[in-house]
This record gives C-alpha cells, sequence and structure tokens, in this order.
C-alpha cells in the first residue's frame, strides 16, 4: 500500500517534467525560427501528380504542390498531401536550416485505379471473346462432324470420333495448349523442315488448342442431342422408306437443334472463362494483360477483382440468355 | 403376299422369335393377339425390317426381303406402319407429316403430295386440323394423321402395333372405326392388338401367339369360340 503511493507519486512528477520540457522546447524552437526566418531555411513540396493540397501538421497550406514553402523554423513536421482520386499520403519530414525537399508519389484511390486500367482490361477482354467465338465456332464445326461421327451406324467413325472425344475431354485444356504450342514445333519442323523447331505464334497455338477442345465438348453435346430424340422418330421416318440420311436431315436433326442450344450457349460460357489459360502461352487475352498491368503497378487487389469483375460482365448476359432460351425451347417443345 | 418361312429373332440370349411360319393373303385382316412378351410387336417390327431377323426368310411379293441384297427402303415404302405411341414427327405439321414420306421417297412434288394428303386427312375425319402440331392434337387424333400419314406411300400391306393402347378409352373407338374402313376398303393389314373385339369383328383371321410361336390360329369364330389350345383358352379367359 505505501509502496504503490510512492510509486504514484513518481510516475505524476515525470509526467509534469515531461510536459515542463516540451513546452520549453517548443519555445526555444520558436525563438530559433524567429531569429532565422526568411533567411535559408526552404521545405520543398512535390508530388506525383502534381496538384496536391497540402497540410502542414494538420493545417491546410495555401497553394498545392509543386510546392515551396520558405520562412519555417527548421524541426520536425507532419506533411500532408491529398488530391482528388489519389489516396491521402502524410509523412514526418525533419526540416533542417537549408533546402528541403520532400517528394510523394500519389496512389490512386482503388476505384480510380480500376478506372484508370479498365480500357487495358476491355482491350483484353475483346481479345478473349474474339478467341472464344472463333475457337467455339470452329467447336462447332468439328463437334457437329464429330458428334454425328459418334452415332452414325459405321464403327469405324465411331471409334475415331469417340477416342478424339475422349483424348480432349479427358486432359487438361493446359496440358492440351503445351503440347500444341510447345510439342507440335519441333514435329512440324522434322516434317516440313530441316528439322529444327518451326515455332507457333501464340495466337496460332491459342487458336488451335480452344477449337479442338471446344470441339470435344460439343460433339458431346451434338451426340447427347441426337440421342435424346426418341427412338421412335427415326423408326418412323425409316418406315416411311426414308434412308438413314433423310431421317436424320429432315426428323433427328431439325429436333436435336433446338435441344443442342441451351448447352452449347454453356459451352460458351465455360470456353469464355476457359480461355485465360492460353495466358501462359503469351496470348495477350484479358488475364494476359491483367499480368502485364500488375507486374507495372504493383496493384493485385484491384487488377484482379476487376479482371474478374470485367469476365462477370461478359458472363452474366450470356447466362441470362442461355436461361431465357431454355425456358423459351421448353414451352415450344 | 406376305410369307414367313422359319423367323427367329434373338436379342443376345434372349430368343424372342422362336420359329415363326405363316402367310398373310392380299385383301387379308390378320390379328395378332398373346400375352404381354409373347413376340408380337418383335415379330410385326421384323415384317418391315425394323428388327432384322436371326434366322428365317420372309417373302413380300415373292421378294425375299431378308435377303441383303434387298433395299431396305424400298421395302418399308410398301408396307405402312402405325405405332402404339403416334411417333408423329413434332416438329411438322399434320398435313407436314403427310407430305414428308411422299415427297422425300417417292418424289413426289409438293402439291401433289398436298392434295394426296387432304384425301387422306378427310379420309380420317382431320381436314381441319392439317395446320395443327402433333402437340395441340388429343391421341386419338394424333392416331389417325399416323395412319394417314402411313397411307400417304400407298402400301400394299399395313403394320399396326398395338394402335389403340396409348389412347384413352373414349378415344379407341375413332382409331378403331378407321382402321375398319381401311379394312373394308379391301387394305391387306396384319393388327397386333388387345383390343378383341376388333379382331372378332374385323379379322379374317386371328393369330394367337405365346412365348415366342404361334400357337394357334384360325378364324375369330374359331379362336374365339372355339379355342383348341390350353394356353389359348387360359389367355382368352382372361382377357374377355
Amino acid at each position: 500500500m505505501k509502496q504503490m503511493k510512492h510509486s504514484r507519486t513518481f510516475i505524476v512528477t515525470l509526467i509534469m517534467a515531461g510536459i515542463f520540457l516540451l513546452a520549453a522546447c517548443s519555445g526555444q524552437a520558436q525563438e530559433t525560427a524567429g531569429d532565422t526566418a526568411g533567411t535559408d531555411t526552404v521545405l520543398i513540396i512535390t508530388s506525383n501528380p502534381e496538384g496536391a493540397e497540402v497540410f502542414i501538421n494538420g493545417e491546410p497550406y495555401d497553394g498545392v504542390t509543386p510546392l515551396t514553402i520558405r520562412g519555417l523554423s527548421p524541426g520536425r513536421y507532419l506533411v500532408e498531401v491529398a488530391k482528388a482520386r489519389y489516396r491521402k499520403e502524410s509523412r514526418y519530414v525533419e526540416v533542417k536550416p537549408g533546402e528541403n525537399m520532400v517528394r510523394f508519389s500519389l496512389a490512386e484511390t482503388s476505384l480510380y485505379y480500376l478506372w484508370k486500367i479498365a480500357p487495358l482490361l476491355l482491350l483484353g477482354a475483346v481479345m478473349t471473346l474474339f478467341l472464344t467465338i472463333i475457337s467455339v465456332f470452329n467447336g462447332i464445326v468439328i463437334g457437329t462432324f464429330a458428334g454425328m461421327a459418334r452415332v452414325v451406324p459405321f464403327r469405324l467413325l465411331n471409334v475415331i470420333a469417340g477416342a478424339y472425344v475422349n483424348f480432349f475431354r479427358g486432359t487438361p485444356l493446359l496440358v492440351q495448349i503445351f503440347m500444341i504450342h510447345f510439342g507440335l514445333p519441333p514435329v512440324l519442323g522434322s516434317l516440313f523442315g530441316d528439322g529444327t523447331p518451326i515455332p507457333l505464334n501464340p495466337f496460332l497455338s491459342a487458336l488451335s488448342a480452344l477449337s479442338i477442345n471446344s470441339g470435344a465438348y460439343v460433339a458431346e453435346i451434338i451426340r447427347a442431342g441426337i440421342q435424346s430424340i426418341d427412338r421412335g422418330q427415326m423408326e418412323a421416318a425409316r418406315s416411311l422408306g426414308m434412308s438413314y440420311w433423310q431421317a436424320m436431315r429432315h426428323i433427328i436433326l431439325p429436333q436435336a437443334v433446338k435441344r443442342v442450344i441451351p448447352p452449347l450457349g454453356n459451352e460458351f460460357i465455360a470456353m469464355l472463362k476457359d480461355s485465360s489459360l492460353v495466358s501462359v502461352i503469351g496470348m495477350e487475352e484479358l488475364v494476359r494483360k491483367a499480368q502485364v498491368i500488375v507486374t507495372r503497378t504493383y496493384r493485385p487487389t484491384e487488377t484482379w477483382l476487376g479482371v474478374g469483375l470485367v469476365f462477370l460482365m461478359m458472363t452474366l448476359p450470356f447466362t441470362k440468355i442461355v436461361t431465357e432460351l431454355e425456358r423459351r425451347l421448353k414451352t415450344s417443345d | 403376299m406376305i410369307k414367313v418361312v422359319n423367323l427367329h429373332k434373338r436379342f443376345n440370349s434372349l430368343h424372342v422369335l422362336k420359329g415363326i411360319t405363316t402367310q398373310i393373303n392380299p385383301g387379308e385382316v390378320v390379328c395378332i393377339i398373346g400375352p404381354s412378351g409373347s413376340g408380337k410387336s418383335t415379330f410385326l417390327r421384323c415384317l418391315n425390317l425394323l428388327e432384322e431377323p436371326t434366322e428365317g426368310e420372309i417373302f413380300i411379293e415373292g421378294v425375299k426381303i431378308t435377303d441383303e441384297k434387298v433395299n431396305i427402303n424400298e421395302v418399308r415404302a410398301e408396307m405402312g406402319m402405325v405405332f402404339q405411341r403416334f411417333n408423329l414427327f413434332p416438329h411438322m405439321t399434320a398435313l407436314q407429316n403427310i407430305t414428308i414420306g411422299p415427297v422425300q421417297v417417292r418424289k413426289l412434288s409438293q402439291e401433289e403430295a398436298e392434295e394426296r394428303a387432304y384425301a387422306l386427312l378427310d379420309k380420317v375425319g382431320l381436314r381441319e386440323k392439317a395446320h395443327e402440331y402433333p402437340d395441340n392434337l388429343s391421341g386419338g387424333q394424333q392416331q389417325r394423321v399416323a395412319i394417314a400419314r402411313a397411307l400417304s406411300m400407298h402400301p400394299k400391306a399395313m403394320l399396326f402395333d398395338e394402335p389403340t393402347s396409348a389412347l384413352d378409352p373414349e378415344m379407341i373407338k375413332e382409331v378403331l372405326d378407321v382402321m375398319k374402313d381401311l379394312a373394308k376398303e379391301g387394305m391387306t393389314m396384319v393388327v397386333v392388338s388387345h383390343e378383341m373385339g376388333f379382331a372378332r369383328e374385323v379379322s379374317d383371321r386371328v393369330l394367337f401367339m405365346d412365348d415366342g410361336i404361334i400357337v394357334e390360329e384360325g378364324p375369330p369364330s374359331q379362336i374365339f369360340g372355339n379355342p383348341q389350345n390350353e394356353r389359348t383358352k387360359s389367355f382368352l379367359s382372361k382377357v374377355l
């Protein structure tokens, strides 16, 4: 009890001494400032970008960066710069007699940063969309043949198409991209050149890999579409004397097309997302663009969030369209 | 007109038809009755090669259709088939269902085919439904359109595979009436049916099938009035 009382008194004394000392110091500082005013203490505040408002010790200062402040007394100051759409920055500056320089590099606010990189991302998105559209289109052409080849009564065609579909659905798309971009050049070289690998340009590799991959998935969609048509339809057509191909063309395929449209829409959405994998071979689509941006700005959080949003902007409308198509086709079926 | 000799059909290990031999004469109406699983439908489907016979021979007007050299499509064009579940083409109107065969197979012009189709729709009493899609027709109407579709090929014989089994009771009569008219016109008909009334009234001959063979055949008066075989008796006692 006694000891505690003693220690409390000690602390109080210490604090009071501190306050006294501080007051004495600042009094002295003001004095020196008054002494050297207008002589040689200069504080130059610059910022990138320029035009930021300046606050010294929390008080707004008249003028914007780049700003030269004269007549400050040496000492420690809290310098703050603020500019609309940029993050506020503050720093303690030890102002010494003579010329003092402070440089601020302002970071954009997240929103403004996103706004600034949006054009680049959208450019990437256009490439992604372009790649996807061409690939799925090729995929539909390949897949229609492959899908029909799986159902026609020709054993050899069934086997070939089955092998194609199983291979490209059963291996990762990334591996397929590597096989084409890195695996094919030596083969091409020994077949058509002097043995040195013939490099493929990333666009060509990307497009081939995506098209062939998409073709395998579309083939399954087409096969399922054809097989979903009741057997009785083929029997009724054949019993009228139609050939297999006539029945396919006039009876089965027109009905299958309707059922195939919604899953094809889903394939398009899947391909839109999977096409991001071609970034690994340097194809400048949305994801690759983002990687490049991040290495320049060091702002992965907003950049990748932005990429996600751009993908969402593309997939959501298509999802809506597919849902609507499914609804309409169901009612007319 | 149709001659079947020792017809066998196996589905893998399942022996469905175990040697069918019979003959169907021009203008004859033959009803095939029997318990389910007895092979009636399979037999009928063999007649236009929707099922490929495993063994045996089928002759239509002297042509051996089980021969591999025979053009199956030509054979089928001569045999009209009516299915239990109608199997109309849902993406086509009633009229289009009836014209597609003649246009695609017989190479008739669209106008000729439509003229023929309207006449057939009149015959089955559905001219006003010419431009309806199958989904908008009742079961009975769909089956009548299906009969018209089969007739559009001017077949030499008509095969009916349980044509009324999928119909509501009140619609059965309209389909049977169409079939009776056909019979009266002298169409050769083979009908797999559970409609004993129709078999008794319209058919010239009844085949009773059980377990892949024809157990008993004869005029309806004999089969229904005085069946000889025990299996026939027991079947009829259950269904009549």
